[in-house]
């Protein structure tokens, strides 16, 4: 009996070690069209067992395993596979159809309206070096976008003004927070250029309609521009330019980093060697710092904050035809802050916040009477992200904006004083819906409260994308956008509602490699828009809500880095049909900061033996309209057509020395942009009238930056 | 496991009669082998699957390489090594495909999901930030037009992560010097500067030992190519 037992023993032993006897599972992986999939990982979980299908799809597993295991399949985006077995020693036959699942990393975004600028591999893209390399852009971030499609070249303002928006129907954001003053201030008829310095910028999204419901006060176009976020060593930066020149230090420590700058400008010695249109008594100078500060927060949270204080002076003898000159005196003084943090909290919940102040002033003196604008702003924001499902993410949040705003005007007996103050509470919702990993949909609203003029705006947004395949995709957007009159304004009332832009817009882009191809028709139609009366200026009856506009055009994009070796270039064309009844205007008309054509052609390239980046802008924009008031028609003259050639060079001298040359309008194109008239007529009845012109034929820059780190301390002693 | 477990208790309840000693010996057996095949297992699958590597010569040989390892990282969910190799396999493919950037950039981002798992599991581990900073690397080299700046950024960052946690990572200092030769080529400045660190990390290449036969030894020839290509001119 004993004998007996032992050998059942035995044989259970030895049927258990026996279970290392092998079980063969063979199948093929296909996808739910039937076509195999080569390469996908098959396997039994928590074990080594498993193999990689071959060429046709098949796959052969041997384990020695034994009892209930999961066979596993994966590849690549598609949805893994998992199914229990039971190994036996019998052989397995299992086919596998793996689904498609939902990439957010692959899928479709909505991109109608937006240039995005980022390290995005999709985008159509415009970084800090493109913008600083671009001829023409003087190292401006306003200057490059002006060669993208959309926009009009208006060169006595220097602003962004787009598809048939006036310049203050584009509002910038640094990280989400409105920028009051981005621009400087100057003299009329002269441009301005941007605040900010354009390797302060990581990313950069231009939409030039469409935008999503985070974004109010702006009618035609926004500018979303999202700073660096750490430093990476210790850096000492110095530029010196023919018009002056900055500093800036990088101090990095462990999740942190300061940056200081420092920059002075003054463009007297340049104007006194190269001829210039305007009469200046005192050349343009300004003076500025800079603080950038980063802290690391948490694992995922990262804390920004820059600070900027610039002061400019200039004086100059305006030309009225009317009255003859007089001198005009500008010193503007502008304090910037800027705030933002922002964090993961877990896989379904974001949270970013923000804010941003602003404090300026403008002091105009002129024929002994002085102007002062003072603007005291601020605006919070605080957002959040949800994501209750892969397919759903919802971004929601609030703004509060408050401002301040005064006009001082003082003559030799008498002075006056106008000022109001305005808040307003925002809110907004967005929800992105994707129907699969091609389509899909975004629904949001915004809804504003503004205590000074007491009114609820609603602006409900749409759109929607759809990816045809991984290089092109179509879409949609339509929206209702709102922009309060300007301060000068609503100084006087508080009776106006704001105006109203609706923008219906359809977009095809295509990415390949390093062509990309970008169009977009579009639809606008203005209505609310402010009008002027004969009342007098401060009186509220002299303003009304009675205008109305229109525009619609084409705009096309080509960039190509990929034929020309080392050369990199880029096309824009807009075409637009645009009128208004705005302000003053008797009629419809076209407004004078529009150009029916615009083409804009920006070439670089890089040439390795020379260490040399040399590039060209072509700029054309078909002749505007503006209003001659010795005619009848209104608006009917026409300024000659815009045409400029610019040229720049880059030359890197070293790793960690730079000089850059750059002229603009090399060939002396004739520029005018139509006349300024008296406000009276002379005793012929006639307007007298004088030219405006850009404040020079061309204008040169020479530069050199110098970078100096903790690696090449020593290298301070070679520079020449 | 548990089917053994299941035919022991069966065992049990049917031969209630045999002998303890008997059962506990074949307990011994079949629970000594389990246990010894565990510990050996791991090294022996990843010293087979590593010389499969080796010998891969196509990125799809690679590619069912990264699967093996990926498959073993699955099951042992405490060892790096597994994730790194699966990385590091793929963004050898990546090196064999050059030309084709979009499947450069698959290859790419499939060692980027290890080397973001490794650098939670293991946050303190020089080697993986050399594997990060080389894969930044080669994410540079598909498109050094487009990614020049922002990836030598990254390279760098990652590379100094590294270093502050493990000076002497022959990878680390391989990555560092390669990227200080790929700075000072674009911008024609003499790399030669970069001669002396290199070829000190060639001559004391042999120093570093690593920590096991599976653990990261690869850049030997990577520090003799780069010696090769920026140093060979002159003497």
């Amino acid at each position: 009996m004993k004998t007996q037992r032992f050998f059942i023993l035995l044989a259970s032993v030895l049927f258990t070690v026996g279970g290392y006897a092998q079980t063969r599972i063979t199948g093929t992986v296909t996808d739910k069209s039937g076509e195999t999939l080569p390469g996908t990982r098959v396997y039994l979980e928590d074990t080594y067992d498993g193999t990689t299908t071959d060429a046709e799809g098949r796959f052969l597993i041997e384990t020695t395993e034994e009892g209930d295991f999961v066979l596993k399949a994966e590849f690549m985006e598609y949805a893994p596979y998992a199914a229990p077995v039971r190994l036996n020693g019998l052989r397995i036959e299992r086919d596998i159809v793996l689904k498609q699942s939902f990439s957010e990393v692959k899928a479709v975004t909505i991109t109608a309206g937006a240039f995005e600028a980022s390290d995005r591999k999709q985008a159509v893209i415009l970084d800090a070096i493109d913008m600083v390399t671009t001829a023409g852009s003087n190292g401006d971030v306003f200057g490059a976008l002006q060669s993208l499609p959309g926009t009009s070249t208006v060169g006595e303002s220097g602003r962004l003004f787009v598809r048939g928006g006036s310049g203050r129907e584009t509002q910038t954001f640094i990280d989400g927070n409105l920028v009051y003053r981005p621009f400087t201030s100057s003299p009329p008829s002269l441009a301005v250029r941007g605040r900010f310095n354009p390797f302060m910028f990581k990313g950069t999204i231009f939409s030039t309609g469409g935008y999503s419901a985070e974004y109010g006060q702006a009618l035609s176009s926004v500018l979303l521009l999202e700073t660096n976020e750490l430093a990476v060593e210790d850096e000492l930066n110095i530029g010196l330019l023919n018009v002056g020149g900055d500093v800036a230090g990088n101090k990095v420590w462990k999740g942190g980093a300061l940056t200081g700058s420092f920059n002075y400008l003054n463009l007297g010695p340049y104007m006194g060697l190269v001829p210039q249109n305007l009469d200046w008594n005192q050349a343009p100078t300004s003076l500025g710092g800079q603080l950038n500060f980063r802290q690391k927060t948490g694992k995922s949270g990262l804390l920004k904050f820059y600070g900027n204080y610039n002061r400019a002076e200039m004086d100059m003898n305006y030309l009225d035809p009317g009255t003859g000159e007089t001198a005009y005196g500008l010193d503007n003084a502008n304090l910037f802050l800027n705030g933002a943090w922002k964090t993961i909290l877990n896989e379904k919940w974001a949270v970013q916040t923000g804010g941003s102040f602003t404090r300026n002033r403008d002091a105009v003196g002129f024929s002994g009477n002085a102007v002062q604008e003072d603007l005291v702003a601020g605006h919070g924001k605080a957002v959040v992200t949800w994501a209750p499902a892969r397919k759903l993410k919802v971004r929601m949040g609030g703004e509060y904006y408050q401002h301040r705003f005064d006009l001082n005007y003082r003559e030799a007996n008498d002075s006056v004083h106008a000022g109001y103050q305005e808040q307003r509470i925002a809110s907004f919702a967005e929800v992105d819906l994707y129907a699969s990993e091609k389509l899909v949909f975004r629904v949001g609203g915004r809804l504003e409260r503004s205590t000074y003029q007491d009114r609820w705006d609603v602006s409900p947004r749409m759109a929607a994308a759809y990816k045809v395949n991984d290089h092109s995709q179509f879409s949609l957007a339509y929206g209702q956008f709102h922009q309060d009159a300007e301060e000068q304004i609503l100084l006087y009332t508080n009776q106006l509602r704001p105006e109203r832009a609706d923008h219906y817009m359809l977009n095809y882009q295509y990415h390949k490699d390093d062509r990309s191809f970008r169009t977009e028709a579009y639809y606008k139609r203005y209505r609310d828009l402010v009008t002027f009366n004969d009342a007098p200026f401060f009186s509220p009856a002299a303003y009304g809500n009675d205008g109305r506009g229109y525009a619609y055009g084409l705009d096309l994009f080509w960039r190509d880095r990929k034929t020309i070796k080392n050369g990199d270039y880029w096309i824009s064309y807009s075409f637009i049909q645009t009128e208004r009844e705005h302000r003053n205007f008797p009629e419809m008309a076209t407004p004078s900061f529009v150009s029916t054509h615009n083409l804009s052609v920006v070439y670089k390239h890089f040439i390795p033996a020379w260490r040399s980046l040399p590039g060209a802008t072509f700029t054309y924009g078909s002749p505007r309209r503006y209003d001659d008031p010795n005619t009848a028609a209104f608006n009917d003259a026409q300024m000659p057509a815009f045409l400029s050639l610019d040229l720049n060079w880059t030359y890197l001298h070293r790793e960690n020395v730079i000089f850059h040359v750059a002229v603009s309008n090399v060939p002396g194109f004739r520029q005018q942009f139509g006349y300024r008239y008296a406000a009276q007529p002379d005793a012929s009845g006639q307007y007298a009238a004088t030219e405006i012109l850009p404040a020079a034929r061309r204008m040169f820059v020479v530069g050199c930056f110098i970078t100096l780190s903790h690696n090449d301390k020593n290298q301070l002693d070679k520079i020449n | 496991m548990s089917t053994t477990t299941l035919n022991i208790t069966t065992m049990k309840s049917t031969l209630i009669t045999t002998s303890k000693v008997l059962l506990l010996f074949a307990l011994f057996i079949i629970l000594g082998t389990e246990v010894q095949a565990g510990g050996g297992k791991y090294e022996k699958k990843m010293a087979e699957t590593l010389q499969a590597m080796g010998a891969a010569e196509s990125p799809q040989a690679l590619q069912e390489v990264a699967n093996q390892f990926l498959i073993v990282a699955k099951a042992e969910k405490k060892e790096w090594l597994p994730y790194y190799y699966h990385a590091y396999s793929h963004i050898m493919a990546n090196f064999m495909l050059k030309g084709q950037p979009e499947q450069q950039d698959l290859m790419l981002d499939e060692a980027k999901s290890s080397i973001e798992t490794l650098l939670k599991m293991a946050p303190d581990n020089g080697e993986v930030h050399a594997l990060n900073a080389f894969h930044l690397m080669a994410r540079l080299a598909v498109n050094p037009q487009e990614r020049g700046q922002t990836h030598s950024m990254k390279t760098q960052m990652a590379v100094a992560h590294g270093l502050a946690i493990d000076a002497k990572n022959p990878r680390l200092r391989y990555v560092k010097i390669s990227t200080d030769f790929g700075t000072a080529r674009f911008f024609g400045s003499g790399g030669e500067k970069h001669c002396a660190a290199a070829q000190d990390l060639a001559a004391e290449w042999d120093n570093f030992t690593p920590e096991s036969p599976l653990h990261p030894t690869w850049g030997k020839n990577l520090v003799a190519r780069m010696i090769q290509q920026n140093c060979g001119s002159e003497k």
